[in-house]
């Protein structure tokens, strides 16, 4: 998506994050692996944008460097990030710092490597408000047990005082999000958030997610590749397949007109709950994707899908398509439109 | 001509499954705690339900990795619950196993041809010069091309270690596969391969599934019949059809209300989101163990034990208010 695209949405809302051209690539023994190829896109004031794709495509590679995380080198990131309009990836290491305590949070898939096996709960909730909210112990503590409160973890009190390990998956979770949320960040970058945890759980965790974007704002990005937890809970969508978006709608647009052949072959494959539930027969195949999903390699000049495409032309293995915007909103980036 | 309808008997008959392990301070974990089901032939059997509750606990106990603590399990007739590490060597061979992880259920030593050839080997199935000739049969039967056979597993994608599995698996002819969340770690685009890969090789060569998952929509569309497990009981049990349409246990209710549906207009549904998480089977709650996450429990689910029983033909529930 071009920058002269993004000005003419109908949005005229500055949005709290902008991401251009980020380009993100690994070299390596067998030469420079691309794993973000030159992406856009925009976070507006308040939503939840879910990064969807499966694996490999270049998900938390996108996060990582959003926050600033990916060592580099191995890492090559091009590119510029803009939180409120103001450029990060040119900010000092302390300004950086700042705004990853103050503007952005992250919460990963596996809450037991990011929190410290070895330090209490209330240890890794209050040393953050005591650096960035300069604190005392007693108010950190005090505030610390309000977080705990707020993500709905019951007798916070006795809770601050355990390890990581005393507690369940769930339970990690939510002191993560406590964690993330602690500074009243802006953008809330969640990778996986869910992934680890059963059904029963994760219907918990993002209607807490959700809750806590209603009450206080928050914009998030969701990153996932579960198709149905991007229509339960976000508000716009953005395709990833190999390093690139392919798709961006909102989500109710995405799933009534999936319009990339990707996006299409996605919904396709799911096994959907809902085709089971009404019509005369239940399924009992899925639509199949031939092929393999690619890992990140040498940039293509084409389309990354061609190999896999039922509607694959001679050009799009030879020229990048150019995005188009089919709907206010929903941009496609696929020769099929252009 | 009309054939008169064969009457088959089971593959599998599971009777009161019990399966208790030591814990700390001699205390017991009663992972499997009564449980009693028949699987036809040709039959996909879905076993679901929350981590811990005792799927991949049954799954070992079936295909006697570990020996159950209580209970009998026949395969095709034969008494198997006893049977010794030598006298299972022949059952082994008909009741075979897939699991989660594809790329480290394979020796990375081999390549996927000498993988493929190593059960008909070990079996003696195949003479020797044909066993060549029967590898590259199997790898087309899963999907592979024959190419493939030089290559080492770190050298193949997740769900193409997944097919090299299930060419081992198949290679034996066996009755029943019992698959541990064969496809849970896949990508949605190979999910979708492996599942129909299995129901065609189900309709080729007639065998049983059980298909353990903690994916609804998943077992929806693998499974003829569902057992729905908490705290290692079946609490309902029936058809696909009942389970997914019908279902009458709160439990059963719940997760099917928390699994994701990638439909915005369906998912703005109002969701009762079930509390809680599930306990402990070292200490599991007092009467029916679902009643302290039960939105419907009442004074009696807290006290009594409620037990499986068939309230419409072939649907059997657990729950006191069914
Ligand atoms: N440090 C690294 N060095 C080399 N390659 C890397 C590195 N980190 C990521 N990659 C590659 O970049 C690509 C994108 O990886 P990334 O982890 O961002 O994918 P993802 O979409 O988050 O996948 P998943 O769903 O499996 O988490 C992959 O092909 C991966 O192998
Ligand atoms: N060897 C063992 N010793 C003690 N307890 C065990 C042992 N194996 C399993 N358990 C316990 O038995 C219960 C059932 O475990 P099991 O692995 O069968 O669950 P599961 O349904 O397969 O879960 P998941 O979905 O996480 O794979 C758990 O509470 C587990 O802790
Ligand atoms: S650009 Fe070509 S190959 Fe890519 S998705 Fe569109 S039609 Fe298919
Ligand atoms: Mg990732
Ligand atoms: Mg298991």
């Amino acid at each position: 998506m071009s920058d002269a695209m993004v000005q003419n949405s109908p949005e005229t809302v500055q949005p709290v994050l902008s991401v251009r051209n980020l380009k993100v690539s690994f070299e390596g023994p067998k030469g420079r692996a691309v794993a973000v190829d030159n992406i856009s896109f925009d976070v507006r004031p308040g939503e939840m944008l879910a990064l969807v794709g499966e694996s490999g495509c270049g998900k938390s590679t996108v996060a990582l460097s959003l926050m600033k995380l990916l060592a580099s080198p191995p890492a090559i990131i091009e590119g510029s990030v803009y939180v409120k309009g103001r450029e990060i990836f040119n900010l000092s290491k302390e300004e950086i710092s700042k705004v990853r305590g103050k503007e952005m949070a992250m919460i990963f898939q596996q809450p037991m490597t990011s929190l410290n096996p070895v330090l209490t709960i209330e240890r890794q909730l209050t040393e953050g408000l005591m650096l960035h909210e300069g604190l005392t112990r007693k108010q950190a503590r005090e505030r610390a047990r309000e977080n705990l409160d707020l993500v709905g973890i019951p007798s916070a009190n006795e809770r601050l005082n355990q390890y990581p390990h005393q507690l369940s998956g769930g339970m990690r979770q939510r002191v993560m999000i406590a964690m993330a949320m602690s500074c009243k960040p802006s953008i809330l970058i969640a990778d996986e958030p869910t992934t680890a945890l059963d059904v029963t759980t994760q219907a918990q965790i993002l209607a807490l997610m959700s809750g806590l974007q209603d009450e206080f704002g928050i914009s998030t990005i969701l990153i996932t590749h579960d198709l149905g937890v991007v229509a339960e809970t976000a508000n716009r969508v953005a395709v990833m397949y190999a390093g690139r978006i392919v798709e961006t709608a909102t989500s109710n647009d995405l799933f009534s007109n999936p319009s990339h052949p990707y996006t299409r072959g996605l919904l396709g494959a799911v096994p959907r709950l809902d085709a089971l539930l009404s019509g005369d027969d239940m399924p009992s195949r899925l639509r199949e994707i031939p092929g393999n999903v690619p890992s990140a390699g040498p940039a293509v000049p084409g389309c990354p899908f061609a190999p896999r495409c039922d509607r694959v032309k001679d050009r799009c293995h030879t020229q990048r398509p150019t995005p188009v915007e089919l709907a206010p909103g929903h941009i496609v980036s696929c020769w099929e439109y252009a | 001509m009309m054939s008169t309808p064969k009457i088959s008997s089971p593959v599998l008959e599971a009777k009161d499954i019990v399966k208790h392990f030591k814990v700390k301070d001699g205390r017991v974990a009663r992972a499997i705690d009564g449980v009693s089901f028949e699987l036809m032939p040709g039959e996909t059997l879905g076993l679901i339900g929350e981590s811990g509750c005792g799927k991949s606990t049954l799954a070992r106990v079936l295909s006697r990795l570990e020996e159950p603590t209580g209970g009998t399990i026949h395969i095709k007739g034969q008494d198997i619950t006893h049977l010794s590490h030598r006298q299972m060597i022949p059952v082994r061979q008909n009741c075979q196993m897939i699991f989660q992880d594809a790329v480290s259920s394979l020796n990375p030593r081999a390549n996927a041809g000498e993988l493929v050839a190593e059960p008909l080997r070990i079996h003696r199935l195949v003479p020797k010069s044909e066993i060549k000739d029967r590898v590259a049969e199997l790898f087309k039967g899963v999907g592979l091309n024959p190419d493939m056979m030089t290559r080492y597993p770190h050298e193949m994608s997740g769900g193409q270690c997944q097919r090299v599995n299930i060419a081992r698996a198949i290679s034996l002819n066996p009755d029943i596969i019992i698959a541990d969340e064969a496809v849970s770690a896949l990508d949605v685009s190979i999910q979708a391969q492996v599942i129909n890969l299995l129901g065609d090789i189900q309709s080729r060569m007639g065998l049983s599934y059980i298909f353990i998952t903690h994916d609804m929509a998943v077992v929806g569309v693998i499974s003829h019949r569902i057992a729905v497990m908490y705290l290692g009981k079946f609490v309902e049990y029936s058809t696909k059809a009942e389970i997914i349409r019908n279902p009458l246990h709160p439990y059963t209710q719940a997760l099917l209300d928390a699994s994701p549906i990638p439909n915005p207009s369906r998912s703005k549904r109002q969701r009762q989101i079930v509390r809680g998480e599930l306990p402990s089977p070292i200490s599991p709650p007092s009467g029916c163990h679902f009643h302290p996450r039960c939105p419907k429990a009442t004074e009696l689910c807290k006290t009594e034990k409620p037990v499986l029983r068939e309230v419409l033909p072939g649907h059997m529930v657990s729950c006191h208010l069914v």
